[in-house]
């Protein structure tokens, strides 16, 4: 109960100290940024110009053609000499044709000459890879070889959703739940709580209500501005609770360490950093380290991945976030131990 | 009520102690006034006494309860009122009272009624963070009380007052007084701990040098004077005699028999005084 009275009080106090307006103004942004400024692809969006001669059109069926022309980024041309013409026009462009010559299929690439070598030999083998598949007559040895059993995916722009997710709730919360009890301690307020009958953990656990609350309403806010309602809701009010209340409870541990603000930092920075680290394969793929597997970021960034995905994996994302709850649980106990012998001294 | 026996405590845990050696009780319904020079280890006890501080060295109980571990329960039946004030400023006057009422498990004392108490009542409802020092230090003050404790400390509550105030918080705590709580009252002010205390320590440099009622060490240490002013030759004479001393005390004797007396009283050594005496140091 007192828990109760002491959480409504903080958040009363939060709500006329800034730190919570710069979190919802900072969700703000992020919502504009990704409604208004992100692309949903960041990679140019290349056009095609194909030349497809009357020989090869013999082999495909009417739907084939006919989808082959209302491909979006595919312009069908007549002649495959206006190819290169069509090219310098439009520098975001490559080309193609497709015609017999001695009874054998050729295929001709245009590119534009500004490509890396890299980049020539990735495209070859995209758009030999598509041939395969649109056409069905090549036989084609390549593969595509993906990183995660799961191939939906994600725009680039709701990409980055999972870990602003995670930054907001997580790292957020880390950091405001110790300016607070910082700002408690600078008042001397604290002194006042320890001489009345609430308990040291009935004070955190107030704190740990007011940072949940913050997180909970920008988290969800910006999904909902974004996304709208092509959410799991139920599985990311989940994930937030766990991965908020994880990183509240470690902002509590950590600043149990320190008297002041300005002692904390340079900790504080540290832990925001390894944390991070956590999510690096998310962006690079191919890097993921036991020593960085096993940072409670790594499944954190993915879970939230997962409640965008047209088909999660509820069961990976309801683990992690039992693993955060239990690990929240742990931090918040040591917190409190540590609380109970320094926090008026 | 309390009970300090042998009380050791230091702040960078070694041998150099704010409080050395310390004992003293207070019983039930007493006023104990806690007087010393800054830095003399006044709020040191007063933290162990609350349980901010840790125990370290000795045996101090309070209320009944050991300061060794005390239980949460102890704080339904102590106030503490701070030297620093320390008021939520976010929250107005009466937010930051009708909160931490909440927390007691005792029945608690009116909001605004305590407020009027301190003159208060006129900006229950801005932020505390708009007051002056004096006004916060009032907050504070009040809500020592809120919770009607058995024992009452109070650290330096008229410091920083104008003279007004100062004498409209004393009488508040001369009412609790005479409802009987036992009081720990920390105090420079040699005024106010004599008339409020019944029986005060001198503490300096971390060391207890006496305990007693103001009205003996008065007795004991304070020369007592008499002023009398007399009729001489068309004008008034004025004299400052011992009572102690014998020549004075026949040159008293002689001016009463002969002369036409207009004013005559007797001044006592003020606390001040005898603390002076007593430890060698100024009350600064
Ligand atoms: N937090 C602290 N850390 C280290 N030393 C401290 C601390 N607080 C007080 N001291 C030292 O302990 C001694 C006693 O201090 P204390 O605050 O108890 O004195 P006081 O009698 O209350 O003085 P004042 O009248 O100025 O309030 C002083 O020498 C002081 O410097
Ligand atoms: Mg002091």
């Amino acid at each position: 109960m007192r828990a109760w009275y002491s959480f409504l009080k903080d958040l009363k106090v939060s709500f006329k100290s800034l730190y919570i307006y710069i979190e919802i103004i900072m969700a703000l942004i992020i919502v504009l940024v990704f409604v208004f400024v992100l692309p949903d692809d960041f990679s140019p969006n290349l056009t095609g110009y194909v030349y497809i001669s009357d020989s090869v059109k013999e082999y495909l069926t009417e739907d084939e053609l006919k989808g082959f022309q209302e491909e979006e980024n595919l312009v069908v041309v007549d002649d495959k000499r206006l190819i290169p013409g069509l090219l310098e026009e439009d520098r975001n462009s490559i080309g193609f044709s497709l015609y017999h010559e001695d009874e054998k299929m050729v295929y001709d690439i245009v590119l534009q000459g500004y490509e890396g070598e890299e980049a020539k030999k990735l495209m070859q083998e995209g758009i030999m890879a598509y041939m395969a598949t649109e056409f069905g007559m090549f036989e084609s040895e390549i593969q595509y070889l993906t990183l995660e059993d799961d191939n939906e995916k994600l725009s680039d722009r709701i990409n980055l959703l999972p870990a602003f997710l995670m930054v907001n709730t997580a790292f957020m919360g880390l950091f405001i739940v110790s300016t607070y009890i910082f700002m408690d301690k600078e008042e001397g307020t604290i002194k006042a709580l320890a001489v009345t009958p609430s308990r040291i953990w009935e004070y955190l656990l107030g704190k740990v209500g007011v940072i949940l609350v913050t997180g909970l309403v920008t988290g969800m806010l910006t999904v909902f501005l974004i996304m709208g309602n092509q959410v799991h809701y139920l599985h990311l009010f989940v994930l937030l609770v766990a991965s908020n209340v994880f990183g509240t409870s470690a902002g509590l541990l950590l600043s149990s360490f320190y008297d002041n603000i300005m002692k904390s930092m340079s900790a504080m920075y540290l832990t925001i950093m390894i944390f991070l680290l956590g999510a690096v394969p998310y962006f690079v793929p191919g890097f993921s380290p036991w020593f960085i597997k096993i940072l409670p970021s790594y499944p954190m960034v993915f879970s939230f991945r997962e409640v965008f995905l047209e088909n999660p994996d509820v069961g990976y994302v309801y683990r992690s976030s039992l693993l955060f709850i239990i690990l929240a649980i742990i931090l918040f106990a040591m917190a409190n131990q540590r609380f109970n012998k320094t926090i008026t001294a | 009520m309390i009970n300090v026996e042998k009380l050791y405590y230091s702040y960078t845990k070694d041998n150099i102690f704010a409080v050395k050696d310390l004992s003293f009780q207070v019983k039930e319904g007493e006023v104990f006034g806690f007087l010393g020079p800054s830095g003399a280890g006044k709020s040191t006890t007063q933290g162990i006494l609350t349980g901010l501080l840790p125990m370290q060295q000795g045996k101090a109980d309070v209320a009944g309860f050991d300061m060794k571990k005390p239980p949460r329960e102890m704080f339904n039946r102590i106030g503490v009122s701070f030297e620093q004030s320390n008021v939520y400023e976010k929250l107005t006057a009466r937010e930051n009272l009708d909160f931490y009422k909440k927390l007691f498990d005792v029945p608690t004392l009116d909001s605004l009624e305590l407020l009027k108490l301190a003159g208060l009542d006129h900006v229950a409802d801005k932020k505390a963070g708009t007051f002056s020092k004096g006004m916060k230090h009032r907050l504070t003050f009040i809500r020592s009380m809120i919770n009607n404790p058995e024992v009452w400390f109070l650290d330096e509550p008229t410091t920083g007052l104008d003279p007004a105030i100062a004498s409209q918080i004393k009488d508040i705590i001369k009412d609790r007084h005479k409802e009987g709580r036992t009081i720990f009252l920390t105090t420079h002010n040699m005024f106010i701990a004599d008339e409020l205390c019944d029986r005060v320590g001198f503490i300096i440099d971390g060391v207890l040098k006496l305990i007693d009622s103001p009205r003996n060490l008065k007795l004991q240490y304070g020369e007592k004077f008499v002023d009398v002013e007399y009729r001489l030759d068309e004008s008034t004479k004025k004299e400052t005699l011992s009572i102690v001393k014998e020549e004075d005390r026949h040159r008293l004797n002689e001016i009463i028999n002969t002369r036409e007396i207009e004013l005559m009283h007797t001044k006592e050594a003020t606390l001040e005084e005898i603390f002076i005496k007593v430890t060698g140091r100024g009350l600064v």
